[in-house]
């Protein structure tokens, strides 16, 4: 990556733009609505196969008209389970122990909220690499009072202590899980008191709680090299470009291109500007994949080991499958 | 049948996604990326933001013709580069520019040492006192990671003016940054 780039990244990595989903959909509808002014109601989603025409009818599929919401016209249609991504932490392994990964998932309406953000992340990951500890239905309810969220849980006496075969390390993470995936949610770093019946518990999985709680040090909760982009399964032609976070060691970022037999068939360093305070955003930059064969191929970020793995910790690591075309 | 994912025309599965859902995808993909894009164009998070929210609006009314997340996000990039052009000549971004010191949402970044502040400062601000074409050809090609063939398509220029523009504007830069930063900070 050259020195503009890493210059221009860096100028709006802090850029957390408001979340405009109402905002535009508002606006869609209302553009919606004059293009098709005569258009019988039905929701948006009516309005936009009257636009598209036959281009898209064709390839919809009866399975998407059963449901057509009912009532007043909406921007977007909430029929379909294909919604915008929720981020959700999970644990996993790494050789430094255990640490949260990102997941992105898409979640059950457009209204995220930190409720239903919590309500998905009960429920196992995608990536069988991850795992969450809480027990389905610990959490039964999420909301944002006087800058703090509130994570109402449904039955304290069952999450007071440490669940069997549970470390302290793994306890403390999942709390973290929790602060970090409703953090996520709102789009801003409240932090996160735990109640029951609106009242604050002292202490969850042995970790004190009774104050309201800031989320761990990413560097010290996160898994030190992450991929944002590609997401998973991504098909791609000709190139593709890498992005993410990382904390490793003099600010590089090993990755490599494996194929469907393990082998690497690209490899390059990325550099980010920083290292060890907090995780910085690395980028690969194009990579040219015009040479490969079509199939799949697995692209994988690590940390940097000074030690060429003498110390026998090894690397972290983060993986995506991308599609070749 | 498996819900439609967002996935290139080009791919294994045949698009079947609706203007709503690519609205919804697209925004959860790129949202924040065209913003960012979109601050170092204007230098203005809120005139950013409104700019950006616009191009989808533009993308979601054209996407009968687009229905392909790739040519989306291209059509979305464009719109996002054009409209803060005219954005820019607006008065009023002018004029909120010129009332500000810092650009919004970049001033208090708590965790951020007093030197990458001031060096997203000086970046953000000696862009924007570039000639508006070489700005938009050095965000495209540092920022986006574009092709001179996809930024000349993008801004609807030659490749020689993309080159023109890239070699100029980066001197340009470079000379700017060098006064604005101390050695070693860049």
């Amino acid at each position: 990556m050259d020195d503009l780039a890493t210059l221009f990244k860096e100028a709006v990595e802090d850029v957390e733009p408001r979340d405009r989903r109402a905002e535009l959909r508002e606006a869609v509808a209302v553009a919606g609505r004059r293009r098709l002014r005569h258009t019988v109601t039905g929701g948006l989603l009516a309005a936009a196969v009257v636009v598209t025409g036959v281009a898209v009818t064709v390839h919809r599929t009866d399975h998407h008209d059963q449901t057509e919401p009912t009532g007043p016209p909406r921007a977007i249609d909430r029929s379909r389970d294909n919604r915008p991504a929720y981020a959700l932490y999970y644990l996993g392994k790494t050789p430094q122990g255990p640490r949260l990964y990102r997941e992105f998932r898409p979640g059950p309406g457009p209204d995220m909220t930190p409720a239903s953000s919590l309500s998905l992340m009960q429920e196992q990951p995608d990536d069988p690499d991850y795992r969450t500890m809480w027990p389905a239905g610990t959490f039964s309810d999420a909301q944002v009072v006087n800058d703090v969220i509130d994570v109402e849980v449904a039955d304290p006496a069952s999450v007071g202590h440490r669940l069997d075969g549970m470390s302290p390390a793994e306890a403390e993470l999942s709390v973290d899980q929790v602060i970090y995936t409703v953090q996520a949610a709102v789009q801003e770093e409240l932090s996160v008191q735990f109640t029951h019946d609106g009242s604050p518990l002292a202490q969850v999985l042995d970790v004190p709680t009774s104050e309201p709680l800031a989320r761990g040090e990413s560097v010290d909760v996160l898994a030190l090299a992450s991929i944002s982009n590609p997401s998973e399964r991504r098909v791609v032609e000709g190139y593709f470009s890498a992005d993410g976070q990382a904390s490793s060691f003099e600010g590089a970022v090993p990755w490599e291109l494996r194929d469907s037999n393990d082998a690497v068939v690209k490899h390059g360093t990325a550099q980010t500007y920083g290292y060890g305070d907090r995780l910085y955003p690395w980028a690969t930059g194009r990579i040219d994949v015009s040479d490969l064969a079509p199939g799949d191929y697995e692209f994988v970020v690590m940390t940097a080991d000074p030690s060429g793995g003498a110390e026998g910790s090894g690397p972290m690591v983060d993986t995506r499958t991308i599609i070749i075309k | 049948m498996t819900a439609p994912t967002l996935i290139s025309s080009s791919g294994q599965l045949e698009v079947d996604l609706d203007a709503d859902t690519a609205l919804e995808q697209l925004y959860a993909a790129h949202w924040r990326g065209l913003v960012r894009l979109a601050v170092l164009l204007l230098r203005d998070q809120g005139a950013a933001e409104e700019v950006t929210q616009d191009a989808f609006v533009a993308m979601h009314g054209r996407w009968w013709s687009l229905r392909d997340p790739d040519k989306a996000l291209a059509y979305l990039r464009k719109t996002v580069v054009n409209r803060s052009r005219s954005a820019l000549r607006h008065r009023g971004v002018v004029e909120r520019y010129a009332a500000r010191q810092r650009p919004l949402g970049l001033a208090d970044a708590a965790d951020a040492p007093t030197l990458v502040r001031d060096r997203r400062t000086a970046v953000l601000d000696a862009l924007r006192s570039l000639p508006t074409r070489q700005r938009e050809v050095l965000v495209l090609r540092h920022y986006l990671d574009l092709s001179e063939v996809e930024i000349a398509e993008t801004l609807g220029i030659s490749r020689g003016s993309v080159k023109a523009h890239a070699s100029r504007g980066s001197a340009a830069l470079r000379r700017l940054l060098t006064d604005r930063l101390h050695e070693g900070d860049l």
